[in-house]
């Protein structure tokens, strides 16, 4: 459908409308800020419209749609706290922030814990554990999206949650 | 004997609860699943209509783009580099520029000075002779026999 120029066009219309909403939920989990994530998402479909013709079809649609959404959020983060290459702005201050904000927010005080939980954790190991715990995605799936072995995925999300626990139970000793 | 001889060992009523309760709580994962997976998380009113439209027209001004490489994003990039390195021409020329004619002014000062020097030392030994010259004679008309 994608190689065909009649039918590109609808079928990029479907794929939107299959996917848009889990790439934007992917992208707000990470970048926490939702015109970020609108940026992100729309971003994320104009270079998937721009590689059809490169799509490889040896991966699934959604395995290379949600790739290209995670390196879309990497890079940004990383953007975000380089300036001029040098690291001087703390992301993490400023993602509690806008979840203290409210603004689109709308969860108990136990649920924002639990999610500046997970913003302390290194970028890629935060995606890694969205995809599992939210997303519910395999190890293998995981494996696919990231390039990364299933191995390293489950020591990492391992080491994800016992970060998040240590982190909540510090919270609640307070 | 067909009856068996039961053990004499018991434990109380919570035992085996409070057993499972110990063992999760050693595992990671257990604290987690209990704040639940819930999305905080929300979007305007119509977001995503909105949003759907935006990409197609995104889309749609990505075909009729007949520079595809310039987009806002590479031509701030192009004219930024653009305006750093002309400033860095007129910096370094203002610089370099500068310290050469510095040194230049500075040489051809050094050379005027000396020959402004040597003019004087010129002009001094004439003036010593002429001075000398001008003496001389009167001493030859005041004769020692008088």
């Amino acid at each position: 459908m994608f190689k065909d120029d009649k039918t590109k066009h609808y079928g990029f219309n479907l794929l939107v409308t299959k996917y848009q909403k889990k790439v934007y939920w992917l992208t707000r989990k990470m970048v926490v800020d939702h015109d970020d994530a609108n940026d992100l998402t729309q971003n994320v479909f104009i270079k998937v419209w721009k590689n059809l013709d490169r799509f490889r079809e040896d991966a699934s649609l959604y395995t290379w749609i949600y790739r290209i959404a995670s390196n879309e959020c990497l890079n940004f983060i990383k953007k975000k706290k380089n300036v001029l290459f040098i690291p001087i702005y703390d992301l993490t201050k400023d993602l509690h922030a806008k979840l203290d904000s409210g603004s689109l927010i709308d969860g108990d005080d136990i649920s924002i814990r639990l999610q500046k939980a997970i913003i302390t954790l290194p970028d890629k190991q935060r995606l890694v554990f969205n995809m599992k715990y939210f997303d519910d995605l395999t190890y293998e799936e995981m494996s696919d999206v990231l390039g990364t072995s299933v191995g390293a995925l489950k020591a990492s999300y391992h080491h994800a949650v016992k970060k998040i626990e240590q982190h909540l139970k510090i919270g609640l000793n307070q | 004997m067909d009856k068996k001889i039961k053990h004499p060992f018991t434990t109380s009523d919570t035992y085996f609860e409070d057993l499972k309760e110990n063992i999760l709580a050693q595992t990671p994962g257990h604290l987690l699943d209990q704040y639940g997976k819930k999305n905080i998380y929300s979007v305007p009113e119509n977001f995503f209509d909105e949003q759907y439209l935006q990409i197609l027209n995104k889309k749609k001004s990505q075909e009729h783009d007949l520079f595809p490489a310039f987009t806002a994003k590479r031509t701030f990039a192009w004219v930024s580099a653009g305006v750093m390195t002309v400033l860095l021409i007129i910096i370094s020329y203002s610089y370099f520029g500068t310290k050469e004619i510095n040194d230049i002014l500075s040489k051809e000062g050094a050379i005027i000075q000396s020959d402004v020097t040597d003019m004087g030392d010129k002009l001094t030994t004439k003036a010593k002779k002429k001075d000398s010259l001008i003496v001389a004679p009167s001493q030859k008309h005041h004769s020692p026999d008088r």
